[in-house]
């Protein structure tokens, strides 16, 4: 569809009331042709940027490439914490743990990677564990550190697949382990499989660009407004109180998304009324304006999260989504979406419903398959004493 | 499609008044009491009439509804509760031990053929002390009974022993604890709630709750848009986004672990031989029967893609005719004339599916015209639901069935799979699938359990049992008039309490 558009012609910029007019989106319906102009160049990964396909954006070097490596590199981040966060729950909850499972040493590595109480979980090893993760855990603890590369790794198969880690985020390797089941065992006939809590760590590091792009190629699908106006502020500067009080109030959030849709309703149809035809076009084959208002009500419930407020951030998260294919990665729905809607689920109680969002992401960033898996686990487990209920239709 | 003198009459029926929540349901409920409730909408409605021992609050950890406090004995086989002093039944009596006793008493009681007397089979016995105390006995110690404990409590007094019919009179005059009274069945087949003023913690805030029965999912809408309804209990996929943009309706995730399927009776030749139900779902092209619905995730087993329990390893089927032959040849048919026959019988079978269910009803008929493609001749019957509820739970009497089941999160599919399962309809037998069941059931290792049942999922995948369709996003919409809403991924209406009319 972005293609479609390379092709437009210029036409007269109508007169500015709005702050969306000088905004991103409000330049590319006045001047169209700064469209094709910004995204003339590298149009494949522009394209890419506008799909939220962020997967292999790292091998290339365009600003969009860049800006689609750093979105997955914060998309691998929010993975990252969510599994830990699930590592913690789960082997929590679970009691008594398997004798002589390594399930303790991946969840003191997943906390160690968060800054959790690593020595607690590889304390708690079982003796009759295997040799060697029994020695790797050993080492580790006399090591217990992830900034450098590992003095001795003996060896041992987990310490080198941890080396390894280390030698992709320290710059010091090209590659980096991508192998989702990490280690397996044995247990009552039946082979435990265990993901690899570092992995989404590691590329949370190697694809971050840290790129600053300038202009419209900065703005460009982002949710800013201009470059120091974004997420939140962004939201104040359309007029709209972004405050989510005091308290976990779902309605709160909910007025404030009503209140902008109210804001870019009013602008998207003054739009349809005076802009041209061609960036009328722009706008609507585009999504520009359901993208933007998706990227705020993200970047609004990133706050409510920070906020302790989950609940908020769940209806801010399910409200930002496309329905026409809600399960669908797309121009509106980015994976950033479903990792926020993942941990928000999971920070309210709904184990099972950060399934759902997780489901998604695992399909398109094998990333997350850990974090699904480990939240499975978590989600069995707070079931176990439950009578399951089921109905027709 | 519809008359404008029909609209007009249902628009104009809306008579509730502005403190009412007037919502809709494809089919109304066939019996009011959770002895007998086997589908959401009775479900539903359940949960504005009925409490429970214990319920879900909206982090959905297990919190007391009628229950003061409890001891669970050091050995976990008995829990000792005392039941809250202030609850009163709709008629104004007061909530005794022995309602109680005589729910548990009734889910056991085999001549009540409860559908859910699975949720008490790990209560050995019951005790009561008194009119507030209660002691259950386990069969086998109980970590937390509190979880297992959220089945409706139902009053005593209404009925005259543990044995209860499905047509005993409470049905029609349902008594509860929660926080609306059943007060009208209507001439429109809608269904008036009113606030119980003594309900638990108060008067629920919206003081009039109506369901209407309204089939055509697409009037539904309609109804929203005209503000006829306030809200819309589940919304299909091809109507989403036009509701997502209407700025007076807010739309609510309402994933209840949903998913469609044909299923085969295997009591009865030709289903009992699996080589005949493969075929069958080889015939079968699932995207094409989704279409008409709409967006949907095609499935290959008895989860939802999301579930921990989705072998995702095993793909779904696909249409495949020449495979389909082949198994047809291999369990003796012979295709004549394009139509497959075993010793001169015709390949005949009759597909029994809702009649309320309009976008069952499109589903149907390109099923019946895919199969007839395929060489089998399929009869349609749309039954209502009380012949739904005689012909398929009870006397099993059908071929094959098109429905759809719908799990709460801990998407148990015990009672669908295993040969004593009490949804088990479709008579499915396999050894080691009740096996792996039992297992899932009983190991406190929930890899272990994930292992067992995706063991399951490929079974069943295998057996074909049922074809496994789709499951749909499900979301409900209401309107913007009605504030802090918060729907329950399975009952719905937990938190109605707090829910209010606003401006």
């Amino acid at each position: 569809m972005l293609l479609l558009w390379l092709a437009c012609t210029p036409t007269a910029p109508p007169q500015a009331t709005s702050p969306l007019d000088s905004a991103w989106v409000g330049q590319l319906v006045a001047q169209p042709q700064l469209f094709t102009q910004t995204v003339d160049a590298e149009r494949e990964a522009w394209v890419a940027l506008h799909a939220n396909t962020w997967r292999g954006a790292h091998r290339d070097s365009g600003e969009p490439a860049q800006r689609a490596s750093d979105l997955h590199a914060d998309l691998a981040s929010r993975v990252a914490r969510l599994e830990a966060m699930g590592w913690e729950r789960t082997l929590s909850a679970w009691t008594p743990l398997p004798e002589g499972s390594a399930l303790p040493f991946f969840a003191g590595l997943a906390a160690l990677e968060s800054g959790g109480d690593h020595a607690k979980w590889w304390a708690s090893l079982d003796e009759g564990a295997d040799p060697t993760v029994l020695q790797a855990t050993q080492k580790m603890l006399e090591y217990p550190t992830l900034g450098t590369r590992l003095p001795d790794t003996l060896g041992n198969p987990l310490l080198e697949r941890i080396d390894q880690h280390l030698a992709a985020r320290l710059g010091e390797s090209e590659s980096w382990p991508t192998g989702l089941a990490w280690s397996e065992e044995m247990s009552g006939g039946e082979t435990r499989s265990f993901p690899d809590p570092q992995l989404p760590w590691t590329l949370s590091i190697v694809l971050d660009k840290k790129h600053k792009a300038e202009g419209m190629e900065a703005l460009l699908f982002s949710d800013c407004l201009s470059p120091s106006v974004c997420g939140p502020d962004a939201i104040a500067a359309l007029g709209v109180d972004p405050a989510l009080g005091s308290v976990d109030d779902p309605s709160l959030a909910r007025n404030v998304t009503q209140a902008l849709d109210q804001v870019l309703d009013t602008w998207a149809r003054d739009q349809r009324n005076t802009a041209s035809p061609e960036a009328v076009g722009l706008l609507e084959e585009l999504q520009l304006v359901p993208k933007f208002r998706g990227q705020l009500l993200l970047s609004l419930a990133d706050e409510a999260l920070n906020q302790g407020h989950p609940k908020q951030a769940v209806v801010l998260v399910q409200s930002a989504l496309d329905l026409k294919s809600p399960r669908t990665l797309g121009p509106v729905n980015s994976p950033t979406h479903f990792a926020v809607l993942a941990q928000a689920h999971l920070e309210s109680g709904h184990t099972r419903e950060a399934l759902d969002a997780l489901e998604v992401l695992a399909r398109s960033y094998p990333e997350a398959v850990g974090a699904d898996e480990i939240l499975g686990d978590l989600a069995v487990l707070e079931g176990l004493d439950r009578q399951g209920d089921s109905k027709e239709n | 499609m519809y008359p404008t003198l029909f609209l007009a009459t249902l628009l104009s029926a809306s008579t509730a008044s502005a403190a009412s929540f007037r919502y809709a349901e494809d089919q109304a409920p066939g019996i009011v009491n959770p002895l007998f409730s086997t589908t959401m909408s009775e479900a539903r409605v359940n949960e504005l009439l009925f409490d429970g021992l214990y319920s879900d609050n909206q982090e959905l950890a297990t919190v007391p509804e009628l229950v003061q406090s409890d001891e669970l004995s050091e050995d976990g086989l008995s829990l000792t509760l005392r039941l809250r002093s202030d609850v009163t039944w709709h008629d104004g009596r007061p909530l005794k031990a022995e309602d109680v006793a005589f729910t548990v008493q009734a889910m056991k009681d085999p001549g009540t053929l409860s559908t859910e007397a699975g949720r008490v089979s790990f209560i050995e016995r019951v005790e009561t002390q008194g009119d507030s105390l209660v002691i259950l006995h386990f069969t086998e110690p109980q970590a937390r009974p509190q979880d297992k404990l959220t089945f409706k409590i139902l009053p005593s007094h209404a009925f005259s022993g543990s044995t209860v019919s499905r047509s005993d009179a409470f049905r029609s005059r349902p008594l509860g604890t929660g926080p609306y009274k059943l007060v009208s069945y209507n001439d429109d087949n809608s269904i008036t709630f009113q606030a119980n003023s003594e309900g638990l913690g108060g008067q629920a805030r919206i003081g009039e709750v109506v369901m209407r029965e309204v089939s055509d999912k697409s009037y539904q809408a309609k109804l929203l848009l005209y503000e006829s309804l306030e809200g819309l209990v589940r919304v299909l996929p091809r109507d989403l986004a036009v509701l997502q943009n209407n700025r007076k309706i807010e739309l609510y995730p309402y994933q209840t672990n949903s998913w469609w399927y044909v299923g085969f009776n295997q009591a009865r030749a030709p289903f009992d031989d699996v080589r005949v139900r493969q075929a069958m779902s080889y015939l079968v092209d699932v995207d094409a029967l989704l279409a008409p619905v709409g967006t949907g995730e095609v499935l290959s087993g008895p989860f939802v893609r999301s579930s921990p329990f989705y072998n995702h390893k095993v793909n779904p089927h696909t249409y495949d005719d020449a495979r389909a032959a082949s198994l047809l040849e291999e369990a003796g048919f012979v295709r004549e004339g394009g139509m497959w026959s075993r010793e001169g019988e015709p390949l005949t079978m009759t597909l029994s599916a809702h009649r309320t269910l309009e976008s069952a009803q499109e589903v149907v008929i390109n099923l019946q015209s895919q199969l007839r493609s395929g060489g089998v001749t399929v009869e349609v019957e749309f039954l209502d639901e009380a012949e739904w509820k005689a012909r398929i739970w009870r006397q099993q009497d059908y071929d094959l069935v098109l429905s759809q089941w719908s799990f709460d999160r801990n998407e148990d599919i015990r009672e669908q799979l295993h040969s004593e399962g009490a949804r088990n309809f479709g008579s499915y037998a396999n050894p080691e699938v009740d096996a792996l069941l039992d297992e899932a059931g009983s190991t406190r290792d929930p890899q272990a359990k994930k292992a067992a049942l995706r063991k399951v999922h490929a079974l069943a995948s295998q057996d074909s049992p049922m074809i496994f369709l789709w499951t749909l996003d499900s979301y409900s919409a209401i309107s913007t008039r009605v504030d802090d809403v918060v729907i329950h991924p399975f009952y719905f209406f937990t938190w109605v309490r707090q829910w209010h009319m606003g401006s």
